[in-house]
């Protein structure tokens, strides 16, 4: 059995995942924690905080958070993120640090897992065993024995009817698929089995059956013993393959290794930086430039709608901004600038100097505004805020879900992206409206909402404060109301700039205030390990041939900090101007 | 005033202090040294209880040894709502004796193997594992089924019992002697069930869930 | 296996003093080896292999425990002062087995960010859970590893405690398999209390914790003083039995640590450099 073979497996009903539950799964020997948040996704991670190593199904699911019971470290439900460590509560956990995600789908009351996918969106599109559980879904029962043995035993099951008719019992198996029928006296019984290789001596069988001739609670206990009978024989049978119950497990869970992002992949993600071209820029409406950015070569991007990018101004600062692109556009990115006039001139270095054919370095995309799976919602954008509201609402008009685009400006001439915006089945404009007139527009929006609606708001502080406050005023729940606030001012700037210069091939770039060297570095191609991110670990140690290094981190001793011939680029820099590197 | 003769990491004395603390009882903690003292083999102690174990409870004079024992006094004394020890109800109180006497089983194969894993008591650790395997299937098919058709209590009815109490914390403690609960998820459920019901409280080696 | 000499040539606890009464032999192992050991009518500590060759071990008795060794060990071994100290209470707080490699056992000792959330009300509680720096420090003289100024709040910092405080911990390694915590000692604030810990790996999965209080207290009992902190290794217990894998990975890319894991990264960087290979995770 290969160890990670594309298929799907069950791996449980869909109903064994209570609320607030972490299941304890296996597959092909590799230990599950299976969990679902309350807005309904399912999750199968690997049985494994990053951490420490140790089991999920110890820790606690919060509903929207998968928490580990050693120190606490809080994992979203989806991509597995990590999101918060306590014993550093102020700092954003490394973007590497994941749980081992497996595509999860739960279909016609069961939750399948495909350990091999490792990109959940081709996941989504491999094919899925097509089936068709009968009426009554069966109490799933683990067999200590192989699933070939398993298997052979289920031929039997009719064995166990003494209504049976002999003679009449038909079985077809189809790989981890059984299906029996038999002929009784009152009719036709059938039953579908499906089988879960949790590893090589346990088996998992999932049932179903029709029903004929007992109301629900009778059968399923019906089943249950036959099939329990059943399991003793299997597993008291006199072969190498079937085990008793018994003190150690026969195997020790597998384990995949954490897999860490390094420069080498395409995967791109929040901490690396990326150098686009613009291809286009033009006015999209009064004080708002619009930039598309090609992509290098080939380079195509993951993201979901809401997220925004760190953009290096060429006046030397970082700000961010947020992504237009609609679904399928993921070649190229698109943003819009306003012209801030009361600021430090980033946005104004980007209006007056940028212009078509220039190199401008963003860091890959990061979100903290997206839109809740599956449900639709009322999205309302003030001025510059349409930005990621335009891009949730083109994503849930080709989802199909339904939404409601609420796009509030000064005037006609600042309403930004018209060409995109009239694509738009959902929208209602307001322009010119005084803050009353605002007020009632927003609540005649809020009160359109069904009981599921989110609703989504970005723009001037002041326009966000009163969705808010209508929101609650009218009983929404505030775990309902998302909002996403442009902060015109960044993140700190009190690192100095310094040069790098890589020894074998002479090239010197230079590292910006704010971007870390590592990050730099695999900007620029160099290949660079890296871990923790933290200077803990000291997976990134690079050689130092000339400068004087800042060391940031706790892992080099004293005689290796003092000899200025090493340091870690995830979090040290550079005390001379120059830093030369043995790269 | 209710004394509790007490081990911290027993799971027979974490039924009573769980219990009591559920049932509002206030009572006073006398520790004993289970281990590595052997407190409980002592000439007092013994004078206490001649079988020499854990816990003792003596209710102002009135002294009563085995968990399962004081759990049903405790209950039939205090428990104004008659809902954890049905004694007005003959079926129930047949089911919830018989799932008590469950629960010393499990006292004797999944609390015999943690002994020996982490007191190095000699005993055969893979039978007594075998044997809490075998237990565990049966109670996990009796919690599927009352998940269904009860409230997801090991005996009928929409309340939990002193059954419920019984067989908490050696299922809650059995990784501690080398049994998983991987193969019983119905088990795994009832036991979110249990750590969100009023008063509930941990022992080391137990941790709350989520509300 | 051929066990590296960083391991082998190294000094084992097999029980604490107080546990053993003269006359009686006990077996264990150490390694992966299994030995007899006891105190002969006399009160001499003895011990030899079991494997029907009868080949006696090194012993030596030392901070209330009686150590044997495998191998030829160097005439160091570790200073500990506090126990020279006339009036402290030493006291063994009960050996405990756990299903886990030994290397593990010490670096939860050694870690504090887990406090509110394995022992809640104890040692930590929620909001209190950021952990402050620390210095981490090479003795490289004797190649031993300390976490200096730490700090950390505490409901409940010892049986005696009657309100939370802010406690100063400093935590030494030893060896590979021994460490030491010092904290302030309540009623004498300018002296510190120890716990020493000190690990059998019995072989590369499951070891025996042996815990040695070395404590300035007048006034709890024995009884009172072990129960404390045989509920702290309790509330550990199930966390440590439930680490997969079971033995200690030192690739720094398997499991991820932070800032607060300092003296925990440190610590897997030094048995890397001690070449320590016993106890730890290598990948099939």
């Amino acid at each position: 059995m290969n160890m990670l073979d594309q298929t799907w497996y069950p791996v449980a009903r869909a109903d064994e995942l209570t609320m607030r539950h972490v299941f304890q799964g296996q597959l092909h020997g590799v230990e599950l924690a299976l969990w679902r948040s309350d807005i309904g996704r399912v999750n199968a991670w690997e049985n494994r905080c990053p951490h420490r190593s140790v089991r999920f199904t110890l820790g606690v699911n919060t509903g929207e958070k998968l928490r580990c019971q050693y120190h606490g470290w809080q994992y979203r439900s989806g991509d597995g993120r990590c999101t918060l460590i306590p014993a550093m509560s102020e700092v954003a956990p490394p973007s590497s640090l994941c749980a081992r995600t497996f595509a999860a789908t739960q279909v016609n009351g069961f939750v399948w897992v495909n350990l091999a996918a490792e990109d959940k969106a081709s996941a989504e599109m491999t094919f899925l065993p097509s089936f068709e559980p009968l009426p009554l879904a069966l109490r799933s029962l683990t067999f200590n024995a192989s699933l070939d043995t398993v298997a052979a035993g289920l031929a039997r099951y009719a064995d166990g009817d003494r209504d049976a008719l002999s003679g009449t019992s038909q079985v077809q198996r189809n790989d981890v698929e059984i299906n029996l029928s038999w002929q009784t006296p009152s009719g036709e019984r059938q039953v579908r089995f499906w089988l879960q290789p949790a590893d090589e001596f346990k088996t998992i069988v999932h049932g179903s059956a029709n029903l004929l001739g007992m109301g629900e609670p009778e059968a399923l206990r019906w089943h249950n013993g036959l099939l329990t009978t059943l399991r003793r024989y299997v597993e008291s049978r006199e072969s190498p393959l079937a085990r008793l119950p018994s003190a150690k497990p026969a195997t020790s869970p597998r384990l995949i290794p954490i897999v860490q992002s390094t420069a080498q992949d395409s995967q791109l993600d929040g901490r690396t930086i990326i150098r686009t071209i613009v291809a286009e820029r033009w006015n999209t409406a009064e004080e708002i430039a619009g930039f598309k950015l090609a992509l290098p070569d080939g380079e195509h991007l993951d993201f979901e709608a809401g997220a925004h990018l760190d953009v290096h101004t060429p006046n030397g600062l970082v700000r961010q901004y947020s992504l237009v692109n609609a679904p399928d556009e993921r070649d190229h990115l698109v943003i819009g600038v306003k012209l801030e006039p009361a600021s430090r001139g980033g946005s104004r270095s980007l209006h007056e100097s940028l212009q078509v054919g220039d190199s401008l370095t963003v860091s890959a995309p990061k979100n903290h505004f997206r839109l809740v799976p599956d449900v639709g919602g009322v999205l309302i954008a003030g001025g510059i805020g349409i930005t990621p509201i335009l891009a949730m609402s083109t994503a849930l008009q080709h989802a199909g879900l339904p939404y409601a685009l609420h796009y509030f400006t000064r005037s006609k001439e600042h309403v930004a992206f018209t060409d995109r915006l009239a694509g738009l089945d959902g929208l209602k404009l307001h322009t010119g409206l005084a803050v009353d007139a605002t007020r009632d527009e927003v609540d005649r929006a809020l009160r359109e909402i069904g009981s599921d609606g989110h609703i989504y708001v970005c723009g001037p502080r002041p326009l966000i404060d009163l969705v808010c406050e209508r929101a609650s005023s009218i009983g929404i729940a505030s775990a309902h109301v998302h909002f996403e606030l442009f902060a015109n001012e960044v993140s700190h700037d009190t690192d100095q700039p310094f040069r790098v210069r890589l020894q074998a091939s002479g090239t010197e770039f230079v590292v910006p205030a704010g971007v870390s060297l590592a990050d730099a570095l695999k900007a620029h191609g160099i290949a660079v390990d890296t871990s923790c991110e933290q200077g803990v670990c000291g997976t990134c140690r690079i050689a130092v041939i000339d400068g004087d290094p800042e060391h940031r981190d706790v892992y080099l001793n004293e005689d290796e900090k003092q000899s200025r011939r090493c340091l870690m680029p995830c979090v040290s820099r550079s005390r001379s101007e120059l830093l030369v590197l043995d790269l | 005033m209710i004394t509790l003769y007490d081990y911290e990491l027993s799971g027979n004395c974490y039924k009573l202090r769980l219990f009591m603390n559920m049932l509002g009882l206030d009572y006073q903690k006398v520790g004993i040294e289970f281990f590595p003292g052997k407190e409980h083999k002592s000439d007092d102690f013994l004078a206490l209880n001649p079988l020499g174990q854990l816990p003792v409870l003596d209710d102002d004079g009135f002294v009563l040894r085995d968990a399962q024992a004081i759990l049903s006094y405790l209950a039939a004394r205090y428990d104004t709502s008659g809902h954890w020890y049905p004694t007005g109800n003959a079926q129930s109180l047949g089911e919830v004796n018989m799932w008590l006497a469950f629960a010393d089983g499990i006292t004797g194969t999944a609390s015999a193997a943690r002994l020996h894993d982490l007191l190095r008591y000699e005993l055969d650790a893979d039978k007594a594992r075998a044997g809490a395997h075998l237990l565990f299937r049966v109670l996990d098919e009796q919690l599927w089924f009352s998940e269904r058709e009860n409230a997801g209590w090991i005996c009928r009815g929409d309340h939990p019992t002193i059954a419920d109490i019984a067989c908490f914390p050696y299922v809650m403690l059995s990784d501690e002697g080398g049994i998983s609960l991987i193969d019983y998820p119905a088990l795994r459920r009832w036991t979110d069930r249990i750590k969100r019901l009023p008063g509930f409280i941990v022992m080391s080696g137990v941790f709350e869930t989520s509300l | 296996m051929q066990i590296e000499a960083a391991v082998w040539n190294e000094w084992y606890p097999v029980a604490v003093v107080e546990d053993l009464k003269d006359g009686f032999q006990h077996r264990t192992s150490v390694l992966g080896y299994e030995i007899d050991y006891g105190r002969d009518a006399e009160g001499t500590f003895i011990a030899h292999l079991a494997d029907g060759s009868g080949k006696p071990c090194r012993t030596q008795t030392r901070y209330h425990t009686h150590w044997v060794s495998l191998g030829t060990p160097d005439d160091s071994f570790f200073e500990l002062p506090e126990f020279d100290e006339a009036d402290r209470r030493i006291l063994g707080s009960g050996s405990m087995k756990v299903h886990v490699s030994g290397l593990r056992v010490i670096e939860n000792f050694l870690d504090m960010a887990h406090f509110p959330y394995v022992h809640t009300g104890l040692l930590g509680e929620e909001p209190h859970t950021d952990v402050a720096p620390y210095r981490v420090e090479h003795d490289v003289k004797h190649d031993e590893i300390y976490a200096n100024g730490c700090k950390f709040y505490q409901p409940m910092a010892a049986a005696t405690a009657t309100n939370g405080i802010e406690a100063e911990y400093v935590y030494r390694v030893t060896r590979p398999f021994v460490s030491i915590l010092y904290k302030t000692s309540p009623p004498q604030p300018t002296r510190r209390d120890a716990i020493c810990l000190f690990v059998q790996p019995l072989d590369e999965e499951w070891c025996i914790a042996h815990v040695v209080l070395v404590y300035i207290d007048e006034t709890t009992s024995d009884r009172d003083l072990r129960l404390f902190q045989q509920n702290i290794f309790g509330q550990d217990l199930m966390i440590l039995t439930n680490h997969v894998p079971r033995t200690l990975p030192l690739d720094p890319k398997f499991e991820v640590p932070t800032r607060a894991d300092a003296m925990s990264a440190a610590y897997r960087r030094w048995l890397h450099d001690k070449g320590v290979v016993y106890g730890t995770y290598r990948a099939a």
